[in-house]
């Protein structure tokens, strides 16, 4: 049985920071969402959420779809097969440290 | 916003807690409701001559409201795309159904089961645990259902003007409470964003 230590040296860092976790999960939970709404939901400026997607992106976690609506660029992201399934088994890691963690 | 349970929800349900979508149909039905209670030479029920344009800035004031919404929260596209309607759809059949049941099958029945198939849709929309007003004011259409059997003489027919008159005010003020309501939570939840752009830097 690993330690909680190990464990939480186990944690995915590009995954565990609060605004990339919380686009993950968003993302998780439906088929696309636009550049808005994660800006709405993250409560980031359009730059910070940028840099985040980019990093995800690079990650192939997500994929990101620019679109021409009007005379503006739509973006839009949508999670990846990978990306969904680590967001998955990060979030059981979270509940399994808590759990040990409480019964500590 | 702090749990995934939160994201999740918010992200799920975002399309359904556009509330503000739900006042041009409220203040529709509190207009018709209106007619029974407050009738004039061209404002009554069945009248049609006011009744029609209304329903046209019903539906006319959809595109504001929608543009508000993608301006400031943005859009999510959920996996199946066309389920709320398909549910709305079948709500809206049934709903009909009942309603002709009871004018025609059984006119005096004193339960209203029109009344009630609406109580138990929304009922079902108020399965998660955020949205427990849906609940209540499902509880307040069944109560609403038993009117005809307090209404003289007994059964009336539930689609009566009066009765009508009552269940679009009922109704009105139901769905523009909890229009209200899912707008709130939206905004608990989402920051509304003040640039109008949707470009990624």
């Amino acid at each position: 049985m690993t330690s909680l230590s190990d464990d939480l040296a186990g944690i995915d860092r590009l995954i565990h920071e609060p605004a990339r976790l919380t686009i993950l999960t968003a993302l998780s939970s439906c088929l696309k969402a636009d550049f808005l709404f994660l800006q709405s939901l993250t409560g980031l400026t359009a730059g910070n959420l940028s840099t985040h997607l980019t990093r995800l992106e690079e990650a192939g976690l997500i994929s990101i779809e620019k679109t021409i609506v009007g005379k503006r660029t739509n973006t839009e992201a949508r999670i990846t097969p990978v990306g969904k399934e680590a967001v998955k088994r990060h979030w059981e890691q979270l509940d399994e440290l808590r759990r040990r963690a409480s019964s500590v | 916003m702090t749990t995934e349970s939160d994201i999740r929800f918010i992200t799920r349900y975002y399309e359904s807690l556009r509330g503000l979508l739900n006042m041009p149909l409220a203040l529709l039905l509190l207009a018709l409701a209106s007619q029974e209670f407050f009738p004039g030479p061209l404002w009554k029920q069945g009248d049609l001559t006011l009744t029609l344009p209304l329903m046209a800035l019903m539906f006319l004031a959809f595109i504001p409201i929608t543009r508000y919404y993608r301006k400031y929260y943005g859009s999510v596209q959920v996996e199946k795309p066309g389920r709320y309607m398909q549910w709305a759809l079948l709500a809206i059949a049934s709903i009909m159904l009942a309603g002709w049941i009871d004018s025609q099958i059984l006119p005096n029945f004193p339960v209203s089961l029109y009344v009630l198939t609406a109580a138990v849709w929304m009922f079902l929309g108020g399965r998660n645990r955020r949205r427990w007003y849906y609940r209540v004011f499902a509880v307040v259409l069944a109560l609403f259902s038993f009117y005809p059997a307090f209404s003289s003489p007994l059964g009336m027919n539930p689609l009566s003007s009066t009765f009508k008159g009552v269940f679009d005010l009922i109704l009105g003020l139901g769905i523009g409470i909890v229009g209200m309501m899912d707008h709130v939570l939206l905004t608990r939840m989402l920051r509304p964003v003040q640039e109008v752009s949707n470009d990624q830097p």
